[in-house]
């Protein structure tokens, strides 16, 4: 069946820059220092980008980065754990609003 | 791809199974580069397939059943080898190698002929209850314990190794604690092995050396001297689960992906040469499970002089991206 989303089509990510080289280049030199060991470790920063891929929902990017996750050496249960943190900031996010809801339905009620 | 040296027919596996990763040796003369020995140091012993577990990830289907076990006259002629080729390192693996009911000659008798000697264990066969007199006899001979622990966490470590596996390890590993293994100034050394549970390379050794270390002693009390982790080999039971579960080929083009030219000076085969449960010679355990005899030729082990000759050829298969992906394999 046809789809929007090929596991092949990942891969050719790079062709992205076909026709704005120079943008790619600064957008893959940028991506590639900030998965650079730092301040935090490539294993940690991973499991963050898990939890990124799932709160954008993209398909791709859960693909690449449970690889990469288990391949920097965290188990199931941490990733896991890791978009845990996503769905209640996600799910956080919408009930926050919910005080504006209250401010607006206490403004119009008597 | 074809395999050109000469096979054990009973292991071989179909010529053309990775298509789509170039051969080996190709690779490596597309880089100038040579796969030849070093000065052989090391006799690796495995002494049979015989197991207690089916470890999902093992190169040599190894598990109960098996009748591939090192006979006492075999087990004679590798003490008789290990004199004439004065190796400093004898690495005696299986299967499970406690299992062998030859084990504790072949320590004692190879003890005095090499500086060090190492017996890999999946710690379930050392902790069945059984082994006392065998994990005292370890002590004695200061025998350095390379001991399987994949993963820190329970689920995947048992969907690797079996049911239960996991805490009976933990168990094994706090007794040998106990008697002094991993403590230090107690000459007593053990070192684990950490496996990918699946068709995923191993992290880098030496941010998860410090994980095992703090999680191990935090959880449970254990120490250790070192962690390594090694890749998993498309071999046996792992390759065949790599094939049902349709990872296969994506697997074998991610081992050729992190093919890294400076990983080929140190992978083992340069220094070590094989001996399987029949006695016959191998590159290595790899090429052991795979079939295909020490430089292509079939040699006994009662018909060597000494250790292979220094720039000797040593035969390749696919299975060689292993041991030459990110980081290698020692």
């Amino acid at each position: 069946m046809e789809t929007y989303y090929k596991p092949e089509d990942l891969p050719k990510f790079e062709e992205i820059g076909k026709d704005a080289p120079e943008l790619a280049k600064k957008f893959f030199d940028y991506y590639g220092d900030v998965f650079a060991e730092g301040e935090l470790t490539e294993r940690e920063k991973s499991l963050i980008a898990l939890a990124v891929a799932h709160a954008v929902q993209c398909p791709y990017c859960i693909d690449a980065y449970t690889q990469t996750c288990l391949e920097k050496g965290s188990n199931i249960a941490e990733m896991t754990e890791a978009i845990h943190v996503a769905v209640a900031i996600r799910g956080g996010a919408s009930l926050v609003h919910g005080v504006q809801m209250r401010n607006v339905a206490e403004k119009l009620s008597m | 791809m074809f395999i050109e040296q000469t096979v054990n027919e009973g292991m071989k596996i179909s010529s053309n199974e990775s298509d789509g990763v170039p051969p080996f040796s190709l690779t490596l003369s597309q880089r100038g580069l040579k796969l030849n020995r070093e000065k052989t140091n090391t006799l690796q012993v495995n002494v049979g397939l015989l197991c207690n577990q089916t470890c999902r990830h093992c190169h040599l289907s190894a598990g109960p059943g098996h009748k591939e076990n090192m006979e006492a006259e075999i087990v004679n002629e590798v003490i008789s080898y290990a004199q004439r080729g004065q190796f400093e390192t004898i690495d005696i693996t299986g299967g499970a190698p406690e299992l062998n009911p030859n084990i504790g000659k072949l320590i004692e008798e190879v003890f005095p002929l090499a500086s060090k000697i190492m017996l890999r264990s999946n710690l379930s066969a050392l902790n069945d209850g059984k082994r006392d007199h065998l994990i005292n006899l370890l002590k004695s001979f200061r025998v350095v314990i390379v001991a399987s622990f994949p993963s820190l966490n329970e689920l995947q470590a048992d969907s690797q190794r079996g049911s239960g596996i996991f805490q009976i390890s933990i168990d094994a590993l706090r007794k040998l604690n106990d008697i002094g293994y991993g403590r230090d100034e107690s000459g007593l050394e053990i070192n684990l092995v950490s496996n990918p549970t699946g068709a995923f390379l191993p992290p880098p050794q030496v941010g998860m050396e410090k994980r095992f270390r703090s999680v191990l002693k935090e959880k449970w009390g254990i120490v250790f001297n070192n962690l390594y982790n090694f890749a998993n080999v498309p071999l046996g039971r792992f390759r065949h689960w790599l094939k049902k579960s349709g990872n296969f080929h994506k697997y074998m083009e991610r081992l050729y992906s992190s093919f890294n030219p400076c990983a080929v000076d140190g992978v083992m085969c340069r220094t070590l040469v094989s001996v399987s449960w029949d006695g016959y010679l191998y590159d290595c355990d790899f090429n052991l499970a795979r079939g295909i005899f020490m430089g292509g030729r079939k040699i006994h082990v009662s018909e060597m002089p000494g250790p292979p000759e220094p720039d000797s050829h040593i035969a390749t298969s696919d299975h060689c991206y292993t041991c030459t992906a990110g980081v290698g394999f020692t």
